[in-house]
């Protein structure tokens, strides 16, 4: 029973955090807000996701007076701006866009994108139908947050699971994630990840139950049901499609293996699930919606140049220091440190606008000790039993390398536009890890730890907070 | 056993937030300039040179509520003092010369309006050079229209490229940040366009200390199992 009161708890916590970073981000500040907002208005004023694919740059002629009004494009990526702060500024958009047409049949550059995440922003825009667009915007907003609060559950169910002597490890990875300021900033805007971060975590966490307790039917259908799910979110969840193969090959492999056919047969069941979650929408998209099922964007398209030998070689330099003889494919910087790093430690919005970057160096070195504790944990139960810890750590390698390879291919006509938030779906791995490294701490220690972490991870907080008002309110 | 771990992890948590809220109360604490708003002209290029004893005038300047000083964009262009002093036209009971302003830090010159303004005004805003070393003007080209314009005793009236970003300051002294977090709600309100944004902002801050407190105190059937 005392897990469900930790669960509201957590719920609670992540509830707070999220709607903190959703009030204090001015309006279509979060990253890419601006299309995916546009797209939960198409849906929710049109009654089907929008058509018109090709970026116009246009939005509804109540979405731009807002827009425009905020001066959105003014202070973005300009460290120096500030947006309006004067009442008689909102007071008069509220009247000047008041009545303005809030329908467009487009989403700028993400109108392609699947549409079960903004089905649910919908709703949250439904729930404030009559009130002000930007208040629109934050119902909206608070949807992501709940959905990211019900995966910090999820990985505390996970980490309670995997580390089931103490509930001071699923505790500590439930703050560490609720706490953490650049899913917080990044999950509490109009943006699909949320989705993905969530669905993802409960991947994690069925797939823990599965490997401890058995593959039962349920327990494969769900796992079919979640990948369809996420397929669905955002298309961005393809790259994590590998690493969730592996995971069902590894829980096809394990356990008794005269079960091996049984198992495979639920594992099919399960994949015969999401194929046909993906069917329906493909049905739906095609014969109610009018819609295409891809879209190539012109930007994507490659210039060509690219082979297997120089994907090895990006690969190679985006994680380590280039070889001799090579060309340099990322001239100054290695971007396991800047994009993927200092990324997903301090990177609020697209670019180091907010002067956050400086705390990097502290926060990964935080962050190397947390993983070294976690692996006086790890080590000797992975020498007993080696698989757990090997096919999580090959699912995340997986991970990474899809994200390495979408990201080359992206390069080839725009260069290294690598973000640290890609990699937040893997969140609920750092939940783990904070658990694990509190796990190994003595039982009577483990208090303590868990509220001297609780304390690190506020400040971490706490500085992106105060880098925020900054930025934009002084 | 339970009971003392957790109040332990309270302690530990505690003693965190201690440290936070001290560290926050020395950020808040340090003297700055503090601004009400600015007048939205990007710096891009210089405008123009105000040459000593000159005056440069830039029209319809928009100044929010609560403004006693402004912060000009400017730089000595050679040795020499600087020191300016604002002049307001056209703001009714506000209008007037103010106080001596001189260089606040690289690139910002702080001269105080003659009377803090209760409301917002639109104004001429004049700038006159009373140091001895000119000041090289930053701002926006912006064309013909609302340029500032410099006049000299016996020389023509001379127009520049466009205008000079000015941002509006609190005071013309350093101030805390402890005078300005009055002001949050408001901002954010309006920068999120939602009156509904301060209080998730507040209420989430206030909820996540509690809900950690919480966690970390959270009673029941052990927490060791």
């Amino acid at each position: 029973m005392r897990f469900r009161a930790d669960l509201l708890i957590v719920l609670a916590l992540t509830l707070a955090s999220g709607a903190c970073w959703a009030g204090i981000t001015p309006a279509f500040q979060k990253t890419d807000e601006t299309a995916h907002f546009a797209y939960v208005q198409a849906l929710a004023e049109l009654g089907h996701p929008p058509r018109q694919f090709v970026d116009t740059g246009l939005l509804s002629t109540e979405m731009t007076c807002w827009y425009n009004g905020l001066e959105v494009t003014r202070y973005r990526f300009f460290p120096e701006e500030r947006p309006p702060w004067a009442t008689q500024v909102r007071s008069s958009l509220d009247h000047a866009c008041k009545g303005l047409s809030p329908r467009y049949e487009g989403a700028m550059y993400q109108a392609f994108q699947p549409p079960a995440y903004y089905l649910l922003a919908a709703g949250g825009y439904e729930l404030a139908r009559g009130l002000s667009l930007p208040t629109r915007l934050l119902f909206a907003r608070m949807v992501s947050v709940i959905l990211i609060a019900i995966a910090v559950a999820l990985t505390y169910l996970l980490v309670l699971e995997v580390i089931p002597g103490s509930r001071w490890a699923a505790r500590a990875a439930a703050l560490a994630l609720a706490l953490q300021p650049i899913l917080m900033f990044n999950e509490s805007g109009v943006n699909p990840d949320a989705l993905d971060v969530t669905v993802m975590a409960a991947i994690a966490l069925v797939t823990a139950r599965a490997w401890r307790h058995g593959l039962t039917t349920s327990r494969a259908l769900a796992f079919g049901a979640l990948t369809g799910l996420g397929v669905l979110s955002k298309v961005n969840f393809l790259t994590l499609l590998p690493s969730i193969a592996l995971l069902a090959l590894a829980l096809w492999w394990s356990g008794d293996p005269a079960q091996r056919l049984l198992r495979a047969k639920r594992l099919a069941l399960g994949g015969l699930l999401a194929l046909g979650l993906f069917g329906l929408y493909a049905l739906v998209n095609h014969s109610l919606w009018h819609r295409g099922l891809t879209y190539r964007q012109a930007a994507l398209n490659s210039h060509g140049g690219g082979s297997i030998h120089r994907l090895l070689d990006f690969g190679w330099q985006f994680f380590l220091p280039r070889l001799p003889g090579t060309q340099p494919l990322f001239p100054g910087y290695l971007p396991v440190w800047h994009d993927l790093l200092e990324g997903i430690t301090t990177r609020l919005g697209w670019w180091n606008d907010y002067g956050f970057d400086g705390w990097a160096t502290v926060l990964i070195a935080i962050g190397v000790a947390l993983a070294a504790a976690a692996g006086c944990y790890i080590w000797p139960r992975a020498r007993r039993r080696p698989w757990p810890a090997l096919v999580t750590g090959a699912a995340a390698i997986l991970f990474l390398a899809s994200l390495v390879i979408a990201d080359y291919q992206y390069s080839l006509a725009n260069g290294d536009e690598f973000e640290g938030r890609y990699i937040v779906a893997g969140m609920p791995l750092w939940g783990l890890l904070v658990g694990c490294a509190v796990a190994a701490a003595r039982p009577r220690w483990r208090g303590i730890l868990t509220g001297l972490l609780a304390a690190l991870f506020l400040a971490h907080t706490v500085i992106a907070l105060t880098t925020t008002v900054n930025r934009f309110y002084l | 056993m339970r009971r003392f771990a957790r109040q332990r992890a309270i302690i530990a948590f505690a003693a965190g937030v201690i440290v936070i809220a001290g560290v926050l109360a020395v950020v808040l604490s340090r003297r700055s300039w503090r601004r009400t708003g600015d007048d939205g002209t990007p710096v891009q290029l210089v405008i123009g040179e105000l040459p000593a004893g000159a005056v440069g005038c830039q029209p319809h300047e928009p100044l929010p509520a609560g403004t006693r000083a402004v912060g000009l964009h400017a730089s000595p262009t050679g040795p020499g003092s600087v020191a300016v002093r604002v002049v307001l036209r056209a703001a009714g009971r506000y209008s007037g010369t103010g106080g001596v302003g001189t260089s606040a830090s690289a690139g910002t010159v702080v001269a105080a309006l003659p009377h803090p303004l209760a409301g917002a005004v639109v104004a001429s805003l004049c700038v006159w050079n009373t140091g001895t070393a000119g000041l090289a003007l930053a701002g926006a080209a912006t064309g013909p229209a609302d340029q500032l314009t410099f006049s000299a005793p016996g020389k023509p009236l001379a127009a520049t490229v466009g205008r000079v970003r000015v941002d509006d300051l609190i005071s013309a002294r350093q101030v805390s940040l402890w005078s300005t977090l009055g002001k949050l709600p408001e901002r954010i309100a309006t920068a999120t366009g939602s009156e509904l944004a301060p209080w998730l902002f507040v209420l989430g801050a206030i909820g996540t200390i509690l809900a950690a407190v919480a966690l970390l105190r959270s009673a029941g059937d052990g927490d060791e199992i």
